[in-house]
């Protein structure tokens, strides 16, 4: 269906999103702790970052401050 | 050789065409889970899974039903649709779960192009990226998808026009 795509200012920039192919050889099975591992290794968001985004550097406190101030919240209920 | 008879060889009993298959299969359907939700790892192992399950029903695969590649891709889809799914839900309980965006080691024009397609409602990105970098005939789109034909076709209009509307600002900047 390629020759749908009649623009070719699309297709060039559809041209530009290439991928590097991983060489990953066939495994049969992998085992559950395999995946965890890979999973666990893999690249997360820090959640202070969006903090540090609106806050500045005191991003680093008020969201810490937030997380102390509803454990002992739960811990006077 | 073709896929087909690949699948025939392995039938017969030749363990290595499956081998052959692999390095056939895996770089496309790797691409397109990559390119669906830019996440190296998550595009790794769901193209391996797709093989093993492939691997488990393709003895008694019936050709006459369709290609082995649009019947791999079939359950590539539907695997990254019920893995993305568990993973929105358990984001929704762990927020800080959320994986980083991987605009990587780019070009400014791979980079605009990656946001767009990121952009685009989930079923006109499926269908983009099977009709534009797989190339593949829109009966077998609409097989992947488990759409009819139709709706394959109205479906890369809308995604066509709303990527054109996404890079409106960039084709203007380049003119």
């Amino acid at each position: 269906m390629k020759n749908e795509f009649k623009d070719q200012d699309l297709k060039e920039y559809l041209d530009q999103f290439e991928v590097d192919i991983p060489k990953v050889p066939f495994k049969q099975k992998r085992s559950k702790w395999e995946r965890l591992i890979d999973y666990m290794l893999s690249p997360a968001e820090n959640p202070i970052e969006k903090w540090v985004e609106l806050f500045g550097l005191k991003g680093y406190i008020v969201l810490p401050s937030i997380l102390i101030l509803i454990v002992t919240l739960i811990q006077a209920i | 050789m073709e896929n087909e008879q690949l699948l025939e060889a392995y039938q017969a009993g030749d363990e290595l065409a499956f081998e052959q298959l692999y390095k056939e299969l895996f770089p496309s359907i790797y691409s397109f889970i990559f390119r669906y939700t830019l996440d190296e790892q998550l595009s790794a192992d769901l193209a391996q899974d797709t093989m093993i399950q492939l691997q488990q029903v393709l003895e008694h695969f019936d050709s006459s039903k369709g290609t082995v590649k649009s019947f791999s891709f079939q359950i590539a889809y539907r695997m990254m649709l019920n893995k993305l799914n568990r993973q929105k839900k358990w984001r929704s309980l762990l927020p800080f779960l959320v994986p980083k965006e991987q605009f990587k080691h780019t070009s400014d024009d791979k980079m605009t192009i990656q946001h767009a397609i990121q952009k685009l409602p989930d079923k006109q990105r499926a269908v983009v990226l099977l009709a534009y970098y797989e190339d593949l005939p829109q009966a077998q789109i609409a097989e992947i998808l488990q759409i009819k034909p139709g709706t394959v076709k109205s479906r890369l209009h809308t995604a066509m026009a709303t990527l054109r509307e996404l890079l409106k600002e960039e084709f203007q900047i380049e003119k």
